[in-house]
């Protein structure tokens, strides 16, 4: 075997990822044996094997995680396993891990946790760690593989340390190189083929120093792995991210792009409990009552849908009935109810008018619709508000399909209608709820639907009380009817619903958020912000302060 | 060449290893263009914090969110910021990058006068009125003199005139103390304030400090500009003048001074006239609120930003004055100024905690206002005593003499963050948390 011996100093291309562990004082222990494994495989991919002997002190913290990083993220996390004294355990987690460096993963010990005082072992297998190979000095004939083990600078005693490289399968006997052997280890690693065929050199120091960080490395034919899984390594990227100096030589650089592979036995599971960031202010939360009509405008309902709400809505209270459908005309009732909001007066004082000017009116109606809101919302939560009526949506349809017979089905739907329509999917749930049974459908339905007084409707069932005089139609019908409303109101009424909506937009959506030219002028110290709702926060200082002189 | 770890630590946060931020009062200014903030992250021994902008807008953070938000404070390098949480942190890369990135945005708003609505925009949690328990106050109002050169028939001040008053060395070391417990915010009132020669001086000490310094006065010494640039030098930040009315007659009647209104507003012209945020105060009693339309008139065309309004306080000689409007009174009065300072582009302030069964100020829109006394402000006399606001005349505790725990947690602080001052009727009321039973001295008044 032609083994050669290069005396160079190696770069560590560590790529700004190896701050060194700051260890917890409260873990105590040693690393009496290590011993590593690493499968440089045919396909340029890495193999690591890892088995820690821990010695966990008398007075340590238990040995609940070990954090093994890793040189990058191209590694299959499902490629890996670890024991814990021969038992397999299945908390790893790269999400969890804490470990210096972008990458790695995290295992969790339990419950075979290393306990004060006790001894452990700690196998960790990762399969697969891909673009991990570079291109060696000797020429561009050769692919460099640099590797450093696990290190603990904490760690206490001494390790007896043994790391084996495998080379790629093929790798004839005079081929592959070792570098430098580090310090401690003998000049020559072992060689020879493994129970596999494979050449390996193998580094041993039974007196290592397990806080010491130990590199390791060869090169080998690059004929004996893919090329592209030979890195190609920029300088210049080096040079940004680790900022050497001028003297460190760039030949070495560009010469020794390798790996550095490295586990880390955290003792930071020590670091803080992670809350993510949360600010909060006093003021109001939910802002209740307001009407579905303003919930759905809250809610961002499509205006078709608002529009066919605030048409039930008007003549559920008896301002106003359908005298044709199609088009879409009404009549006024007298007397006015007196309850009617001022969006409900809009709305029907816009069907006094015809043509463009009934839909200017409409756009004017929502407008003002939307408007109020944006100022009845001042101070309150936005997102509370909507789960609230969200929850309430929720609630409301449970009621109905919670409801045992026709009759009951009827009767609660009617009393939450408005409700049920904020909805996303009420035009499937209505269908699927009213689908195979009778609807009894409430009084001012008949004022929305004029063929239901004359019935073009098969009566096929008794009223229910409380409903007296009420029809019962199909429900796939009257789920149709409820449907096909808001459609219609689209179609029969603004038209096109998107280009109602934009010249809706248009006026009422504000200046882009965080734009300082929508908002006044700056302000000196103690002044306080320009918003409206910030007045309504409570923690304000200037609630109560003091005027009154 | 160099090894291995000293190329490494020159990685890391230059002078500075992963720590939580030392508790304390940490103060930033601002600038962009227009926009000027005064900053002050108050963080406490449990790393919670609280984040005041121009001492006016308040939010609350949690460890994660004090030391996202001191980092970003501090300017720290983004790449820096995100390994000095890594490194303190049980957490994800990617997850604190990912909060990081969206903590720094959020900051950046909320730092801004202007920036986007906290509530409305930012989206951030929102707490129950009053439900924080701050281990002080954000401002502390010092009663510097009882001294006044007006004698208000409604006037709060229950004190003698000739009250004692500490030296000028004296509240200087208290604004070095106040400074000390993390409050960020003083207001210099009286009494007349401005009657002490030394205010432009204990301006200044409070500003070199980092506190926001504030002035609530009669305005009638700031008819002297020379006197007002003075406070300009020192760095006062804002100023509420008292203006009764826009009647002379009215005002000075109800202040009974003859000279009374035409220094007022001749200070309040020259303060308008300064960079400093200028507000007016007017408190509505049956004298003044009949011609409240022509006073906010008045108010605008001298181009005042900011109106306050409030009711009598029944406090000193409010007790007895029998002026005050009834609270009920109040809604048309508030619709009115409503109407006008939006329509004129002012911003409306108003004050009294009252009832909110008979005066909702929420609903009104003009916010959550109740009694703030002994959690948000508190006030030092001229003497040192500490009282829980400059309208309430019970001492609790001398802040030269006393520990500061002594004083916060005094019977009488505890009773009022409780509301246990209030009438019997509010005692079950759903309305309590926000309302606070309206201001504890008009509750006791009507008990009595």
């Amino acid at each position: 075997m032609r083994r050669i011996i290069l005396a160079v100093v190696i770069v560590l291309l560590v790529f700004s990822v190896t701050p060194l562990p700051i260890f917890a004082q409260d873990y105590i222990f040693s690393v009496p044996q290590m011993v590593v494994d690493a499968y440089w495989n045919e396909d340029g991919s890495l193999s690591l094997e890892y088995v820690f002997t821990f010695e966990n002190n008398a007075s340590g913290h238990p040995i609940d995680f070990v954090d093994v990083a890793l040189p990058n993220g191209t590694y299959d996390i499902n490629s890996i396993t670890a024991f814990v004294d021969g038992n397999q355990v299945y908390d790893i987690s790269a999400e969890d891990f804490l470990g210096e460096g972008n990458y790695g993963v995290a295992i969790g010990t339990a419950p075979y946790v290393i306990p004060r005082g006790g001894l452990g072992v700690v196998q960790v297998r990762i399969g697969k760690i891909t673009n991990v190979l570079h291109t060696a000095s000797e020429g561009e004939n050769y692919a460099s593989a640099v590797f450093r083990p696990a290190y603990f600078t904490t760690a206490t005693g001494s390790t007896d340390m043994t790391v084996t490289f495998h080379l790629p399968p093929g790798v004839q006997s005079e081929e592959p190189r070792y570098f430098a052997s580090p310090s401690g280890f003998p000049d020559t690693p072992e060689s020879d083929f493994d129970s596999d065929g494979r050449i390996f050199y193998r580094w041993h120091n039974p007196n290592a120093n397990s806080s010491t960080s130990y590199e390791f490395g060869a090169s080998f034919p690059k004929s004996y792995v893919p090329e592209s899984s030979i890195v190609t390594f920029n300088v210049n990227d080096v040079l940004s991210k680790i900022r050497l100096e001028s003297f460190i030589p760039i030949i070495c650089i560009a010469s020794f792009a390798g790996l550095i592979g490295w586990g880390i036995y955290n003792e930071n599971r020590k670091k803080m409990k992670y809350l993510p960031p949360k600010i909060s202010i006093e003021g109001h939360g939910i802002k209740r009552g307001l009407t579905a009509v303003e919930a759905a405008t809250l809610l961002e309902e499509p205006l078709d849908k608002i529009m066919t709400m605030i048409l039930f809505s008007v003549i559920k209270k008896g301002a106003a009935e359908v005298t044709t459908r199609d088009p879409l005309e009404l009549k006024m009732l007298q007397p006015i109810p007196e309850d009617l909001n001022s969006f409900e007066k809009d709305f029907l004082h816009a069907f006094t008018e015809t043509g463009a000017i009934r839909s200017k009116e409409l756009r004017d109606m929502v407008v003002a619709l939307v408007r109020s809101i944006s100022e009845k919302m001042k101070g309150f939560s936005r997102r509370e508000t909507i789960d609230y009526y969200r929850e309430i949506t929720r609630r409301a349809w449970a009621q109905v399909e919670a409801a045992d017979t026709p009759e009951v089905k009827s009767k609660k739907y009617e009393e939450v209608m408005e409700w049920t329509m904020l909805d996303r999917n009420y035009d499937d749930r209505t269908r699927d709820v009213f689908r195979n049974q009778p609807v009894f459908v409430p009084v001012w339905w008949g004022h929305y639907n004029p063929t239901i007084g004359g019935s073009s409707f098969p009566k096929t069932t008794a009223a229910p009380s409380g409903s007296a005089g009420a029809p019962s139609i199909p429900g796939a019908d009257f789920a149709a009817s409820v449907v096909t409303g808001v459609q219609s109101f689209s179609s029969k009424v603004v038209g096109n619903i998107s280009d109602f909506t934009s010249r809706v937009t248009s006026v009422t959506n504000p200046a882009p958020k965080y734009t300082s030219s929508s908002r006044s002028g700056g302000s000196r110290g103690g002044g306080g912000s320009s918003c409206a709702c910030a007045c309504a926060c409570a923690g304000c200082a200037c609630a109560c302060a003091g005027g009154g002189r | 060449m160099r090894d291995l770890k000293s190329i490494l630590r020159q990685l890391k946060p230059s002078g500075s290893s992963p720590a939580l931020p030392a508790p304390g009062l940490y103060h930033y200014s601002k600038e962009n263009g227009a926009e000027k903030s005064r900053i002050h992250l108050r963080i406490d021994p449990d790393q919670r914090s609280i984040l005041l902008v121009n001492a006016s807008r308040i939010v609350h953070l949690n460890p994660t969110a004090t030391l996202m938000a001191y980092l970003v404070l501090q300017q720290t390098n983004q790449e820096q910021a995100i390994r000095w949480i890594s490194g303190l942190y049980k957490v994800s890369k990617s997850q604190v990058i990912n909060d990081y990135t969206q903590m720094a945005e959020r900051v950046d708003e909320l730092v801004r006068p202007d920036g986007a609505c906290p509530i409305h925009e930012l989206d951030l949690d929102v707490i129950a009125p009053f439900s924080s328990q701050p281990s002080a106050p954000y401002r502390m109002d010092l009663a510097i003199t009882y001294r006044c050169n007006n004698n208000c028939s409604h006037c709060y001040n229950a004190r003698p005139r000739s009250y004692p008053e500490l030296t000028t060395d004296q509240w200087i070391s208290i604004l070095d103390r106040i400074w000390a417990l993390g409050i960020p915010h003083v207001v210099f009132t009286g009494g007349e304030p401005t009657l002490r020669a030394d205010l432009p001086d204990l301006i200044a000490h409070a500003e070199l400090n980092g506190q926001i310094t504030g002035l609530n006065t009669n305005g009638r010494r700031l008819a002297d500009n020379s006197f007002v640039q003075d406070l300009v030098k020192a760095g006062l930040d804002h100023v509420q003048i008292t203006l009764e009315s826009h009647d002379p007659d009215i005002h000075n009647e109800m202040v009974d001074s003859t000279q009374a209104w035409e220094q007022t507003v001749a200070g309040l012209r020259n303060v308008l006239a300064t960079s400093m945020y200028v507000m007016t105060n007017t408190t509505m009693l049956r004298p003044n609120s009949p011609y409240l339309e022509k006073t906010l008139d008045f108010l605008a065309e001298l181009g005042v930003p900011t109106v306050g309004l409030n009711a009598l306080i029944y406090s000193g000689r409010g007790l007895d004055v029998d002026s005050g409007l009834e609270e009920e009174e109040l809604h048309p009065l508030l619709k009115l100024a409503t109407n006008l300072t939006t329509a004129r582009g002012q911003r409306l302030i108003w004050y009294t905690p009252t009832e909110y069964c008979r005066f909702d100020p929420v609903q009104m829109e003009l916010g959550v206002k109740g009694c703030t006394a002994a959690r948000y402000n508190m006030c030092i006399e001229p003497n040192g005593d500490v009282i829980p606001c400059q309208s309430f005349y019970q001492s609790v505790g001398n802040i030269l003499q006393d520990s500061w725990e002594s004083i916060w947690d005094h019977e009488i602080c505890h009773k009022l963050r409780e509301h246990s001052m209030i009438q019997v009727k509010c005692q079950s009321c759903a309305l309590l948390a926000e309302c606070g039973g309206s201001c504890p001295l008009r509750s006791m008044a009507l008990s009595i």
